[in-house]
């Protein structure tokens, strides 16, 4: 049985579909790349995926498979059990994504907590090496997030993900506004996530580079809608569609593919 | 040999420690020379001390050591009318156009006002002269009235760049001007950034944690890291043999496409 | 101003708040008109008629007709009001800017000034400058003002420390732009909405203030109809004319009742975010 299913996938505002029909599964351990531009859909239907569409838009029609077990992806309730523990999403900023009053250990401890029930102590140790597992200091984790860098945010988000152990890990643009050297040691941590903890990813960027460096399959969104899938070395080499192509013209003039 | 147009000199800075106690020493000892004409790119990480530099070089605030000079003079004693005719020569284009453009603004306001309040040109010419920054900067004519929140990332940078060019600067600072767009628009902004100056022959100071943009835009390069400069030197040279080893695991990271997969 | 549009084309309250306003304004305004006396003559044969065919609103100590009255009232209280509360605005906003823009000596200086301004209670200051000025409607104004902008000054202080922050306003700076057109399009749009709520409820207050004030004899004279010296008049008939109280006292309320729904309004209307985009 797959992970997670997602078939014909439509998002809605009152104004129309900003989403139409995204398809696709996941396997255990696996991994599928998002990539388009900005207002290509892909940070919505990331949404839709947690069952946090804000208000007014809501998912039209189709259909999230969870363990073979359909989801009704407009209750907020039917949401509520299954994000932190089988699917964890990882903000587009992480600024807004971590508690700015609450210092950055006590928030891993506290997801500790809340989903697996342990003692303050024992999440509070635990926090702490898995601040260490993502390169941080582990006296970090007396620090508040504004005094933290971005780079250092998005590490802290990655170990909260690494706290709850998710099923699957939606990683929305986990590398944008980072610099060079973080955004190499944060895809090294996702991919280290996978491949260690079997965690299913799915990774959205309008980063041709770090999608295909993490995920052996993807999608090309443009306006809602995918143009292209399939193996990522396949649409790299022989991008079928006009809007991949400009993509990956997009690689050659910011590096992606020298050296 | 010519005065170059902007040449830092031992330049320092410090602001007060957010903690309140002590100083935070943001830059370092930076010396750098720009000649006219030349396009210059300055590669750090956040929080190495590119902004402040932005500042100083544009008189925003004074050096706490060293000096910085505009055309041989130095900036500590220019008059009120000096400084002024510094803000036309040297213009910015910053990161995030959604933030640094009046969002009370349309597109042709946006444009039109360092044209209007310089006096550079007004009425019939002001308009014509919008339009043709607009098509310099390839907008179509039906986005003037538009406000910037109206506008794609892109496209926004596309004003923030008219803007900038309005006053015909000698200088354009690009302040991470790419970080907030996405690749694809980063590119097209890019090439844009390279035509201009063909076309306009004004120097470029382009500032970036990202090598890759530089290294495509630049002949000169120098590497700032916690506000101090570690290299300097000619784009194929340090790219070829980087001094520094924080250089080469920028320049790796810049260049290399990541390969986990597997 | 497009926010007051919307404001009025979105909210109910504030579309409400507005009407009853403009409809207190537009009585003013034609009060000689509408009202079926001369507010002034008085008749002893005709004093403390409960409302009658004759009398509307019944008639007062002095057989003056009390509908007349409140209506000509209006044009008194709330015509002063406005203007007492247009010259704190203007003062305070001047102030404000002066204070969150000057020179460092001269933000200082303003600072200080709104600082020793704000210790003295509001009430009592207009009622200590209204008195030394003389019992006159124009002193009453100048006093209630006097004593309410630097409330004003504090508000326009805060906001503008916090709009020029903006990044959008260092942009401007650099691209040359500075003195009152960088008060004007770039932090006045910023600052007008908050004050343009404060300054609906700060009217209500004023209104209240005027009132008040009428009603412990200062502000305009006898025999000129003011509400809240109508009120004060009214006291002594309590039992006797309750309708000599009711008529200024419902005319102060929908007076208040006017400014706070428009504020409301107002609020909810240009709080809105500009769009999210995604």
């Amino acid at each position: 049985m797959k992970l997670l299913e997602v078939n014909g996938l439509t998002v809605s505002s009152p104004a129309g579909d900003l989403v139409r029909e995204l398809s696709f599964s996941l396997e255990h351990g696996g991994a599928l790349g998002l990539v388009g531009q900005s207002g290509a859909g892909k940070s919505l239907s990331a949404l839709a995926l947690c069952g946090l569409l804000p208000r007014p838009l809501r998912v039209r029609a189709g259909e999230i498979r969870l363990h073979g077990e359909s989801i009704p992806p407009n209750d907020p309730q039917a949401w509520r059990g299954r994000r932190g523990g089988q699917i964890f999403l990882i903000f587009q900023s992480p600024a807004s994504a971590l508690d700015p009053v609450v210092k950055v250990g006590p928030q891993i401890a506290e997801a500790l907590c809340e989903t697996r029930g342990w003692h303050r102590e024992r999440a509070q140790e635990r926090a702490r090496r898995l601040l260490e597992t993502v390169a941080l200091p582990a006296s970090y984790a007396q620090r508040y997030p504004f005094e933290l860098s971005g780079g250092m945010r998005q590490r802290v988000l990655i170990a909260t993900a690494l706290a709850l152990r998710p099923q699957v890990l939606i990683a929305d643009e986990p590398t944008t506004g980072l610099d060079p050297l973080n955004r190499m040691a944060v895809l090294d941590l996702l991919h280290r996530l996978r491949r260690e903890h079997h965690t299913a990813l799915i990774v959205i960027s309008h980063d041709l580079r770090a999608v295909s460096a993490l995920a052996p399959e993807i999608l090309v969104m443009q306006h809602g809608s995918v143009v292209e899938r399939g193996a990522t070395s396949r649409v790299l080499a022989r991008p079928a569609h006009a809007h991949t192509r400009e993509l990956i013209n997009a690689l050659d003039l910011l590096g992606g593919r020298h050296a | 040999m010519p005065e170059p147009l902007l040449s830092l000199e031992g330049v320092s800075q410090e602001y007060p420690h957010p903690s309140g106690r002590g100083r935070l020493r943001a830059l370092d000892g930076v010396s750098l020379r720009l000649e006219a004409g030349q396009a210059l790119g300055l590669a750090g990480q956040s929080g190495a001390g590119k902004s402040t530099l932005t500042r100083l070089i544009l008189g925003l605030e004074a050096p706490a050591g060293g000096r910085v000079l505009w055309k041989g003079r130095d900036l500590a004693g220019f008059s009120r009318g000096q400084r002024r005719e510094l803000r036309r020569q040297a213009q910015v284009v910053w990161q995030d156009p959604f933030v640094y453009l009046n969002p009370y603004y349309t597109v042709r306001n946006l444009i039109a006002e360092p044209m209007e309040v310089l006096g550079t040109a007004a009425g019939r010419e002001l308009e014509e002269k919008t339009r043709e920054l607009l098509d310099l900067v390839d907008l179509p004519v039906n986005c003037l009235e538009a406000r910037p929140h109206e506008l794609s990332g892109g496209q926004c940078q596309r004003v923030a760049i008219a803007r900038a060019l309005a006053p015909q600067p000698e200088l354009l600072i690009c302040d991470e001007a790419l970080a907030s767009l996405d690749l694809a628009q980063q590119a097209a902004v890019l090439k844009l950034l390279a035509r201009l100056r063909q076309r306009l022959g004004m120097s470029y100071l382009f500032i970036s944690h990202d090598l890759a943009p530089l290294a495509w835009l630049c002949s000169r390069i120098a590497v700032l890291k916690d506000g101090r400069l570690w290299e300097q030197g000619h784009t194929a040279a340090i790219l070829a043999q980087p001094a520094h080893p924080y250089t080469k695991a920028l320049i790796e990271a810049s260049f290399a496409a990541p390969r986990l997969t597997g | 101003m497009a926010g007051v549009t919307k404001a009025f084309r979105q909210s109910a309250m504030a579309r409400t708040g507005g009407l009853l306003l403009a409809l207190l304004l537009a009585a003013g305004l034609a009060a000689p008109w509408l009202a079926p006396h001369d507010p002034l003559r008085t008749d002893l044969s005709q004093r403390l008629h409960p409302p009658s065919l004759d009398f509307p609103l019944g008639s007062d100590q002095l057989g003056r007709c009390v509908l007349s009255r409140v209506l000509f009232g209006a044009r008194v209280s709330l015509f002063a009001s406005l203007a007492a509360s247009l010259l704190a605005l203007g003062a305070g906003l001047l102030a404000g800017l002066a204070a969150g823009l000057g020179r460092p000596w001269l933000q200082a200086l303003f600072k200080a000034a709104l600082d020793i301004a704000l210790a003295f209670p509001g009430f009592l200051l207009a009622l200590v400058l209204a008195g030394a000025l003389g019992p006159s409607l124009t002193s009453l104004v100048i006093g209630i003002a006097g004593a309410s902008w630097p409330w004003w000054g504090r508000l326009a202080r805060g906001l503008t420390l916090g709009a020029k922050e903006k990044e959008f306003v260092l942009g401007g700076r650099v691209s040359g732009v500075r003195g009152l057109r960088l008060i004007r399009r770039y932090i006045m749009p910023q600052i007008a909405p908050p004050i343009l709520v404060a300054a609906s409820l700060k009217t209500a207050w004023i209104i209240l203030a005027m009132a008040g004030l009428g009603y412990l004899g200062l502000g305009a004279q006898p025999p000129t109809p003011e509400w809240g010296a109508m009120l004060q008049e009214s006291r002594m008939y309590l039992v006797r004319a309750p309708w000599l109280m009711l008529a200024p006292g419902a005319a102060v309320t929908l007076s208040v009742l006017g400014f706070n729904l428009l504020a409301e309004g107002l609020r909810d209307a240009m709080q809105v975010k500009r769009a999210r985009s995604w």
